[in-house]
């Protein structure tokens, strides 16, 4: 076993946060584990706040931007971009798994004071230590979880599902075949175009 | 460690979640497929514009020209869901074509080719719904109008196949009933034995 030493780089990493900022950063990790609903006046605020138009085209600038993230998401261009960074803080924070973690940019920050050697080595060996062991809680609960591939994508859930027309068709008054599908067809039509909307955040 | 011990915490509370069931589980309705995209869109809209077809066809007295949509409808591609499955509304549209079909052919006096319509419908309604009963209510008029046909030939087999058109209409008027009893709030429609292709099968 390596042993630690004053000098080792890895220790440079364990700085504490203040209480401020460690109250602020587990607000921030339940907020996104477990978000709750959104005041509508405030949301209402928050978009006149932000949009001018929210039906207006996109800028030229905006159209780069989201296509730098497209590329970034999909794992094919900058793998620093901040908004990639935060997405996947998000999601690991909804549904964490034992995947190592990627490799994050270094943010710049004021370079704190540092603490002792001895201390740091003692806080180093408990920190370690608690992880280890809610890694050990984390295997023992999920191991008894059904796979994830079971479960369909949160989006989904919010869209009309395809399913049986039974119900839309009485027995004592069906009608030619002809009219049972206008029925049919004109029906999914409407919850296709509320699908679209629907995923395109307007409904 | 007052920091490890939040993340202890957090990553506690979020194995835990794990545990209960996905909210598809607890709230989609038990037939939900996936969510409704153009594919689907795509084939009833191809289904929408054959059996139009066949109205026209079918209005201007030609039947074998009305079949011909329909006959290509059922033939040609459909959606799939998810996996190999049909989605519920390409099957009953689906079987209501086959019925459809099935009476068409009939009416031209191909009984046999008509009974097969039935009988593939019936495979596609598995559920004791409207299109269940109505393929079974095709079906007993197939029958009924083949022993017609059969009266001056062979009144043996003409009574033999009216006496299975009277079963299947029977077996149509139970289905529809539990539809209809289902509908006003009443007891679920009910699992008719006898409504399947199987059994509503000619012996010929």
């Amino acid at each position: 076993m390596t042993q630690l030493t004053d000098s080792d780089p890895d220790l440079v990493e364990l700085v504490l946060l203040d209480d401020h900022e460690e109250r602020r950063l587990s607000t921030l990790l339940k907020s996104a584990y477990a978000p709750t609903e959104l005041d509508s006046a405030r949301h209402e605020h928050l978009l006149q706040a932000a949009l001018e138009d929210p039906f207006a085209p996109a800028s030229e600038e905006e159209l780069v931007e989201s296509e730098r993230l497209r590329q970034a998401l999909d794992g094919n261009g900058d793998g620093d971009h901040l908004d990639l960074v935060l997405a996947r803080a998000l999601a690991a924070a909804h549904a964490p798994t034992l995947e190592p973690p990627r490799v994050v940019p270094r943010l710049e920050r004021a370079a704190p004071e540092r603490p002792p050697a001895k201390v740091l080595y003692f806080r180093f060996a408990g920190v370690a230590a608690t992880l280890a062991a809610a890694a050990a809680v984390l295997l023992a609960v999920t191991a008894r979880a059904p796979p994830p591939a079971a479960a369909p994508e949160l989006p989904a859930l919010a869209l009309a599902q395809s399913r049986s027309t039974a119900a839309l068709i009485q027995a004592d008054a069906a009608g030619a075949p002809s009219t049972r599908i206008d029925r049919i067809a004109s029906l999914r039509g409407r919850e296709l175009r509320d699908n679209r909307y629907a995923l395109w955040g307007v409904r | 460690m007052k920091r490890a011990l939040v993340l202890l915490a957090l990553l506690i509370l979020a194995a835990c979640s794990k545990r209960e069931a996905p909210p598809a589980e607890r709230c989609a309705p038990p037939d939900a497929g996936s969510p409704i995209d153009p594919l689907l869109l795509a084939f009833l809209s191809r289904a929408r514009a054959a059996h139009h077809v066949a109205d026209n066809q079918e209005g201007a007295g030609d039947l074998a020209a009305a079949v011909v949509p329909l006959a290509s409808l059922v033939a040609g591609p459909v959606p799939r869901s998810s996996g190999a499955e049909l989605a519920p509304e390409v099957r009953e549209v689906l079987a209501d074509t086959r019925a459809r079909l099935s009476d068409l052919r009939s009416r031209l006096g191909a009984f046999e080719a008509a009974l097969a319509d039935a009988h593939a419908g019936l495979e596609l309604a598995r559920e004791p719904n409207y299109f269940q009963g109505h393929l079974l209510e095709t079906e007993g008029l197939v029958e009924e109008r083949h022993a017609k046909a059969l009266d001056a030939s062979d009144p043996g087999a003409a009574a033999a196949t009216r006496k299975r058109a009277i079963a299947l209409l029977e077996q149509a008027m139970a289905v529809q009933a539990g539809v209809l009893e289902s509908a006003r709030g009443g007891s679920p429609a009910p699992n008719i034995p006898a409504a399947s292709a199987t059994t509503a099968a000619p012996n010929h």
